[in-house]
């Protein structure tokens, strides 16, 4: 397989504290790479890493087949369209005339820039100010500025932060469309439910480290889901579990961790046989959220 | 050159442009009242008037003021837009050497606006003729003067974000410039400051012995040959110095 983004050993480190841990990235060329995290799991240094904006303490980046590093960075980024945290823009100076700047700046022509606009829908907003913006405006904004060079690669970091759920579901729209359109997406959320939809690969952070990587399915497959059991003296239930498998009681009911069949039979004749009266057993639909939770608070699969 | 005309583009609606118009009209009409309002008046007409005006301008406003200029040219990149300038193909050098030219040249326009004050003030005031034109000649080596000036604050102001503190050490150094000048004369001018108040005192001489507190710098060949030469090079020199620092450093944003 072709990759567009390639790290091996990829590390960074702030005086002791290690804040990017030896990650191999492999982002395959033509997909949405969903990289989730919580914040301060290193995201963004990682990101800056692959645009060369932070230097590695070690290990080293391949971007578009081409070792990234201070010489040859600016080579690289002429196919390389990026929004990092906050997005871009001027705000004295309107949606036009930001748009202006960058044509100017990069020798582009009017008719890439209007393509970058109308694929963001932006075009009705250009006279506005930026500072008159909504966050969603600018987010869009930014990307437009990152998509009128027409890059073969684009970074969004955490492009759907601060925006409401029509705000994500346009900015999910907004990625499939560009991943159809043949550009390769590397984009990050601290919040996996707002990407995972769209991302065709996935790779999770947590404290630095990349804890999974590979497709949605890959991951779903990683884990089996809770069981939750509702039955009479729930605490004592919690109780006798716990002696076996990771249980623990959830209001008026049990939830199991990690139970294949064998293992839900089981308990459930040990709460028959302590003569507790159970009135339900079911598994839980695996939701990604859930597992996306229980990954990066550090709990593993 | 699309770096240079990309970095006057965000001058629209900036305040930078307040500043180039507000600052010499203050500075000149501050410095030429007390004079005015003194026994002698102005009692050598133009001359008595340039120096007056040009005075503290040189020493304080006009390098405090480019120190401004470039913290508000930067100020737009320090709030959201330094990644985004550092993530293009365009060349570091390019992007410093835009910030340089667009400072140095409102620096320059500056110098412009006081020259055009001080005509304004004289002939209002009913001076014989127009503004002596040793004094045109002096602006433009203050224009090319403030070019090593605008490299540095440039530099200051790129590294920090807050826009107070490169105004603030403009201020200490245009001060302790000063004195440098007075101790060691023309040899000060390695600091931009003492170039730039240097170049403001070309042609400033009184016959009657009262002028600046310096030696006045003559409009020789020589004179100006000196700061000619030193303000292209230490421009160059800083410019090509604050690239190599900006590409070697991660990123602080
Ligand atoms: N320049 C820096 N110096 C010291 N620590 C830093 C620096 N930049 C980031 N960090 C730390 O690195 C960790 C990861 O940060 P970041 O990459 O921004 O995470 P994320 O984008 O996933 O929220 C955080 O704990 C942050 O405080
Ligand atoms: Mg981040």
């Amino acid at each position: 397989m072709n990759f567009a983004i390639q790290t091996s050993d990829l590390t960074k480190r702030y005086g002791d504290r290690v804040v990017v841990d030896r990650i191999d990235l492999a982002v395959p060329v033509g997909s949405v790479y969903g990289f989730l995290g919580p914040n301060g799991s290193g995201k963004s240094t990682t990101m800056k890493m692959l645009l060369s904006l932070v230097r590695p303490s070690s290990g080293d980046a391949t971007v578009l087949g081409r070792p990234m590093n201070r010489q040859t960075r600016r080579d690289i980024l002429g196919e390389v369209g990026s929004l990092i945290e906050s997005p871009p823009g001027y705000h004295h100076l309107t949606g036009a005339e930001n748009m202006r700047l960058i044509q100017r700046l990069l020798g582009l022509d009017t008719r890439q820039i209007e393509q970058a606009v109308r694929t963001v829908r932006l075009q009705d907003q250009l006279d506005k100010r930026v500072a008159a913006y909504s966050l969603g405006m600018k987010q869009r904004l930014g990307i437009a500025m990152a998509l009128a060079r027409q890059p073969r690669l684009l970074i969004l970091d955490e492009p759907t932060n601060g925006l409401d759920p029509a705000g994500v579901e346009e900015m999910r729209d907004l990625l499939r469309r560009l991943a159809a359109s043949g550009i390769t997406v590397l984009v990050s959320s601290h919040q996996l439910g707002e990407i995972d939809k769209c991302a065709t690969s996935i790779g999770i952070l947590s404290r630095g480290r990349l804890i999974f990587q590979g497709s949605r399915d890959q991951l779903l497959a990683q884990v089996t889901p809770d069981v939750v059991i509702e039955c009479s003296e729930v605490p004592l239930a919690a109780e006798l579990l716990r002696q076996q498998v990771t249980a623990r009681q959830e209001g008026h009911v049990v939830r199991v961790r990690g139970a294949d069949s064998a293992g839900v039979a089981d308990a459930v004749a040990r709460l028959v046989h302590a003569g507790i009266h159970i009135f339900e057993v079911r598994r839980e639909g695996q939701t990604l959220e859930n597992m996306f939770l229980r990954l990066t608070e550090g709990r593993g699969l | 050159m699309t770096s240079i005309q990309a970095e006057f583009s965000k001058l629209k609606r900036s305040a930078s442009i307040v500043i180039v118009f507000l600052l010499p009209v203050v500075s000149v009409v501050a410095g030429t009242t007390s004079t005015l309002m003194a026994e002698g008046g102005l009692e050598e007409g133009w001359h008595t008037l340039w120096v007056r005006a040009i005075g503290f301008y040189g020493m304080l406003e006009l390098p405090v003021g480019v120190a401004i200029l470039a913290s508000l040219v930067w100020r737009v990149e320090h709030k959201n837009n330094w990644n985004a300038l550092m993530n293009t193909k365009i060349s570091t050098r390019q992007v410093v050497l835009g910030k340089i030219v667009v400072v140095g040249v409102l620096a320059a326009v500056m110098q412009v606006v006081m020259l055009a004050v001080v005509t304004a003030l004289g002939m209002t005031l009913g001076l014989p003729g127009t503004v002596p034109v040793q004094y045109v000649w002096a602006s433009l080596i203050v224009m090319l003067a403030g070019f090593p000036l605008a490299a540095w604050q440039s530099a200051l102001s790129s590294w920090s974000r807050a826009f107070a503190p490169p105004v603030a050490i403009a201020l200490t150094l245009a001060g302790l410039s000063v004195g440098a000048l007075l101790v060691a004369g023309r040899a000060a001018i390695v600091s931009p400051y003492a170039l730039l108040t240097h170049a403001t005192q070309f042609g400033s001489l009184l016959s009657g012995g009262g002028r600046t507190s310096f030696p006045p710098a003559f409009l020789t060949l020589d004179g100006i040959g000196v700061v000619v030469v030193t303000s292209l090079t230490v421009t160059v020199l800083i410019w090509l110095a604050h690239s190599a620092v900006l590409d070697r450093a991660d990123i602080r944003s």
